[in-house]
């Protein structure tokens, strides 16, 4: 009798260890929730009010933080007087394109745009950096994402991004806060319904840094994912953290193929 | 009788006891910004108490001190606004008024109000007869779904009132 | 946020460059104001952010004042406004927005005006002889 036990003991341990999970994983690892012809941009879930804000490129009050990016891309500044133009200037270092491939991987660390540029600043043009989501940043890393409009977004996860897309598909399908929701219940599985008078976007990030109504200035991904986190009451974490970085690199190759649209107007 | 000195003596006991209860009170006071603390709550609910609450009685007497008895003129005045606002925070909005903009006929003044907001006057527009037309866009701030009243003034007295609602609702999980 | 000590709030304005005497032209303005109404409170620390909204805007055309707006706290942030004006003659365009702690900032623009056979129209006509009777 207590054979048989032992035998049913193990057999239940192994298999409750579901040994097979990997495999599964990485069969469907890079499927995506969307098909390239069903991708939705934020725009098709946004009123046609706010869509005639955004269009416009003089009433879409985003293009205010554009401006001033543009200026400061050209401001001469510190004993050196570099300015991102002076190197950034000619075809061979043209950032046309540049802001479609972030995040990417940079010596061994995943970055986003906005810390990307804060090394250029330090390393390239011997200035402090900016503090993350301030204005001037914000502004910045609009007007790289501007000078890329129409361009379609096309992120890589191959190679040494490999590990930090894993990771920030862990974090997309995993549960958080009091209200005990993931990512995908509401942007992969219900999108286009209503929750409480707003229609739930496919949550692509092709607009950020985008112009929002309920902070009435220009936010970045970071920002928007920690205000995610507070709305399933779960605990927020700062702005550049590296979760939030592998979260955005998965959030980005999922609206892989849609065009740069920065600077949108959401909500 | 023993003559060694008692360690525990009423003043040390009553000392001890006064000191323990200090270092407790304090400690709550130290806690004060944690949620959950009696203070923090304390001050959230006094917070409350201070939110500039609409007054519908006020709106209406802003109104009627505009109009002043006067005689309203029909179609003078035209109100677009969205029927449903994406955010409160910016709601685009835009009027125009039927006139001819010689002589005395333009609007001197054009009242914006929104009723249920804590401050109701919105904007105030003056024109001119070099104005051509009066038409203006302008985006604005709503607190609640409600009425948006424009009420037009002319030069030559009349008085023009239009009502658009608008409903400003509440978005996804908050 | 509120309160923030920044030297460049951008003010936007959008003029067609010419126009038709009579025709009738569309002024777009946008200005980057935090438009505070002095009402909200910080979460942390319930202290009320100070009232800073844009009062008055002005629209000037050759001196002479043809718009005026009183705006009040319900106007949203980063406001935008469009409005209308009769092209008579050539002219210098401004659009001036005071900030109700007395600040005023300006845009100007300028727009040329042509009539029906194509010659530009100048805003004014000094004739020397006129003038002199009008003294005298």
């Amino acid at each position: 009798m207590s054979f048989y036990n032992v035998i049913i003991f193990i057999l239940f341990s192994i298999f409750s260890l579901n040994v097979f999970s990997d495999e599964i994983l990485d069969n469907k690892l890079y499927e995506k929730p969307y098909a390239n012809n069903a991708l939705k941009s934020g725009k098709y879930f946004a009123r046609e009010e706010t869509r005639n804000i955004e269009l416009d490129e003089f009433e879409n009050p985003g293009m205010i933080w554009v401006e001033r990016g543009k200026d400061l891309f050209n401001l001469q500044d510190g004993e050196n007087n570099s300015s991102c133009a002076l190197c950034h200037k000619g075809d061979t270092n043209s950032l046309l394109g540049a802001a479609a491939s972030y995040p990417k991987v940079y010596k061994n660390q995943l970055i986003n745009l906005e810390q990307k540029i804060n090394m250029c600043r330090k390393n390239n043009m011997n200035l402090p950096k900016y503090k993350l989501e301030s204005n001037n940043l914000l502004s910045l890393s609009s007007f790289v994402s501007y000078i890329s409009k129409g361009i379609p977004m096309n992120v890589s996860v191959a190679g040494k991004a490999e590990k930090y897309f894993k990771k920030g598909k862990e974090i997309f399908y995993q549960r958080i806060g009091q209200m005990n929701l993931a990512c995908n219940q509401c942007h992969d599985e219900i999108a286009g319904s209503y929750l409480r008078a707003e229609k739930i976007s496919q949550g692509h990030i092709n607009g950020f840094p985008s112009y929002l109504m309920r902070w009435e200035g220009i936010a970045s991904v970071h920002r928007r994912f920690q205000f995610c986190n507070n709305q399933a009451r779960a605990q927020p974490l700062e702005i550049g953290h590296n979760d939030y970085n592998a979260l955005q690199l998965y959030v980005a190759w999922r609206g892989n193929g849609l065009p740069i649209e920065t600077p949108s107007v959401r909500r | 009788m023993s003559l060694k000195k008692n360690i525990f003596t009423r003043r040390k006991v009553f000392n001890y006891l006064i000191g323990c209860v200090c270092a407790m009170s304090s400690k709550y006071s130290l806690a004060g910004q944690q949620a959950g603390s009696p203070f923090r709550d304390r001050f959230q609910t006094y917070r409350q108490t201070f939110r500039i609450e609409p007054d519908p009685e006020e709106a209406r007497r802003i109104v009627r001190n505009i109009i002043k008895g006067r005689e309203i003129r029909e179609n003078l005045i035209f109100l677009k606004a969205p029927d449903i606002a994406e955010n409160g925070n910016t709601v685009p909005i835009s009027f125009g008024v039927n006139c001819s903009m010689e002589g005395q006929d333009y609007p001197r003044i054009v009242h914006i109000l929104v009723l249920d907001n804590p401050f109701p006057e919105i904007a105030k527009f003056y024109f001119s007869p070099e104005s051509g037309e009066a038409s203006v866009d302008i985006r604005i701030r709503m607190r609640t779904s409600s009425n948006i009243i424009a009420i037009a003034e002319m030069q030559d007295g009349s008085v023009g009132e239009t009502k658009a609602f608008v409903d400003v609702t509440i978005g996804a999980c908050s | 946020m509120a309160g923030e000590e920044r030297k460049n709030w951008r003010r936007r304005l959008k003029t067609p460059k010419s126009a038709i005497k009579g025709e009738i032209i569309t002024i777009k303005t946008m200005a980057e104001h935090i438009m505070e109404p002095g009402v909200r409170r910080d979460p942390e620390t319930g202290v009320i952010y100070p009232k800073k909204i844009i009062d008055l805007v002005i629209c000037r055309f050759n001196g002479k004042q043809i718009y005026k707006s009183h705006w009040y706290s319900g106007v949203s942030a980063n406001p935008f406004m469009s409005f209308k004006m009769k092209a008579i003659s050539s002219g210098l365009l401004e659009v001036e927005w005071v900030d109700d702690y007395g600040q005023s900032s300006y845009k100007k623009a300028i727009i040329i005006v042509y009539d029906e056979n194509g010659k530009e129209v100048i805003p004014m006509k000094l004739d020397k002889a006129s003038s002199i009777k009008e003294l005298m």
